[in-house]
């Protein structure tokens, strides 16, 4: 059996002598290294070859689409992809052969901040990755789901990743890509917690945060192009479902709480008293991996940075889902500039139309009452100039124009029949109204539905490559 | 959400279904350990 390792590498010639050094005293011996130099202009390609390395010089702009040119040089049966700025404990190759042998098709490491790294984010993520070692990933991986592969080291078989046409590098999140395609080709994965890696992790909060948003985006990204395949599977459901359904009850809760805590301060004491059982547990846990002393400091930067994480996900997923404006940039430890795709026309046109519809059930609602008021006559206004604008943007939208047009000739006929609410005692107001509520309604459905999909799948690593190269 | 942590009402749902699984792959792992 050959085991090769795979490091896709962009500039990197100051972290690369670590990470190569690691890899080349691993308890169980590597046949193959192959070094991926993507756009590289330092000395990346000069310090693999001196190690030996089987160096691809390419300008790929990406992870993914580096490792997929690296792919039909390796000859190993199983394949090791670490990160170059990523160093491996010396066991970690034997661990994941070990689990390979033992039945699963893909396995990874848990990481952590380099042991040398300090300051508050680091040690928010050096807490945060040694409590998911035993408790969160190890829940994921009991219920046959790991959110991801940690891309910063794993393993699988060479076939397993042929099989699925190579390593997936259309979304801003390739990892977690792989992973759910792994599962969708249904591939099983496990969580090698006892194989520790040691990668570079943001130090300032302007790196923190760039880096949360492409988490936050690629997650995102992922739901929408796998929810079909999430929502058959009962772990994923448990898994990604639960995060999901938590991060939008968040809101509520806290708007729920905040209420209480007004009414009457006495309730703070349950926050303190979650707090500390959240505390005394997650500490038990993260001194298995991190000293007292690094768990004492962590605790409260996790806790407090939990909030910024909580905030950077709600704002993407609204900013993903809601407005369609789509994170398309590598940015990396080369401080390379974000770039988010502006919001589509028709996701627009939609927009437009379901905030005129709510903003007409609103006129309509107060209208019952008595006589429409003039705020109420200027939103209606509003709202049918929108439709208006619907209607004409339609012109260039064929199919959107059938099917709306179907609905609504449909639905009009229907409020023929029976009691209309008249909005300023005018029923064409009314059917007005209610060709901007189906025009909204559907628009968004077919602009969700994949009108205007995430990223063009085909051209998406072209994509995602261009834009990080306009962007550095 | 990257899957290091989770937090709400779901993620008590993730750690006792986890939790259960686990527990119960481990008594049968040791039953039947004691049958040999």
């Amino acid at each position: 059996m050959k085991i090769s390792v795979l490091i896709p590498a962009h500039n990197e010639a100051d972290v690369l002598r670590e990470c190569l050094d690691a890899v080349l005293h691993q308890t169980l011996p590597v046949d193959e290294i192959v070094v991926v130099a993507d756009s590289c202009t330092d000395g990346t390609t000069e310090v693999a070859r001196q190690y030996g390395a089987v160096v691809v010089e390419t300008e790929q702009g990406g992870k993914a689409a580096s490792q997929d040119a690296g792919l039909p040089y390796v000859t190993g049966d199983i394949l090791v992809c670490i990160d170059a700025d990523t160093i491996i404990n010396a066991d970690v190759v034997e661990k994941f052969v070990a689990e390979l042998e033992n039945g699963a098709d893909a396995t990874c490491a848990n990481m952590l901040p380099m042991p040398r790294q300090t300051g508050f984010w680091v040690a928010n993520r050096r807490y945060a990755y040694a409590l998911g070692r035993f408790w969160w990933r190890w829940c994921q991986a009991q219920v046959g789901r790991l959110m991801v592969l940690s891309g910063c080291a794993y393993a699988l078989r060479t076939k397993t990743v042929r099989s699925i046409g190579g390593f997936p590098g259309e979304l801003i999140t390739c990892d977690m890509d792989l992973t759910w395609s792994l599962y969708e080709a249904g591939y099983k994965t496990t969580f090698c917690h006892n194989a520790l890696a040691h990668t570079y992790d943001p130090e300032t909060l302007k790196v923190y945060t760039r880096q949360m948003r492409r988490w936050a985006s690629g997650f995102f990204q992922n739901f929408q192009r796998h929810k079909l395949a999430v929502v058959k599977s009962p772990a994923a459901m448990l898994v990604v479902g639960s995060l999901l359904f938590d991060l939008l009850m968040m809101p509520v809760t806290y708007a729920f709480a905040i209420m209480w805590v007004i009414r009457d301060p006495w309730t703070l004491k349950w926050l303190a008293t979650s707090i500390a059982i959240h505390w005394l547990i997650s500490f038990a846990i993260v001194t298995r991996t991190i000293t007292w002393r690094q768990a004492i400091v962590g605790f409260p930067c996790y806790w407090l940075a939990n909030w910024w994480n909580k905030g950077i996900y709600l704002w993407t997923f609204i900013r993903e889902w809601i407005l369609g404006r789509h994170y398309g940039s590598w940015t990396g430890r080369q401080g390379k500039a974000t770039v988010i795709a502006p919001m589509s026309r028709p996701r627009k046109i939609a927009l437009i139309g379901v905030a005129a519809a709510v903003a007409l059930a609103a006129a309509s609602w107060h209208a019952r009452a008595g006589e429409i008021s003039l705020p109420e006559a200027a939103i209606l206004v509003l709202a049918i100039a929108a439709a208006a604008a619907v209607a004409v943007s339609f012109f260039y939208m064929p199919r959107y124009l059938i099917l709306s047009a179907c609905v609504c000739i449909g639905g009009g006929g229907g409020l023929e029949l029976d009691q209309v609410p008249a909005v300023a005692g005018s029923q064409l107001l009314w059917y007005l109204a209610f060709i901007a509520l189906t025009i909204g309604v559907v628009g968004a459905a077919l602009a969700y539905l994949g009108e205007d999909a995430p990223i063009d799948y085909q051209r998406g690593a072209a994509f995602a490559g261009s834009a990080a190269r306009q962007a550095s | 959400m990257y899957g290091h942590s989770h937090s709400g009402i779901g993620a008590i749902v993730l750690t006792l279904v986890a939790g259960a699984k686990g527990g119960i792959g481990y008594l049968v792992k040791v039953i039947a350990h004691a049958q040999h």
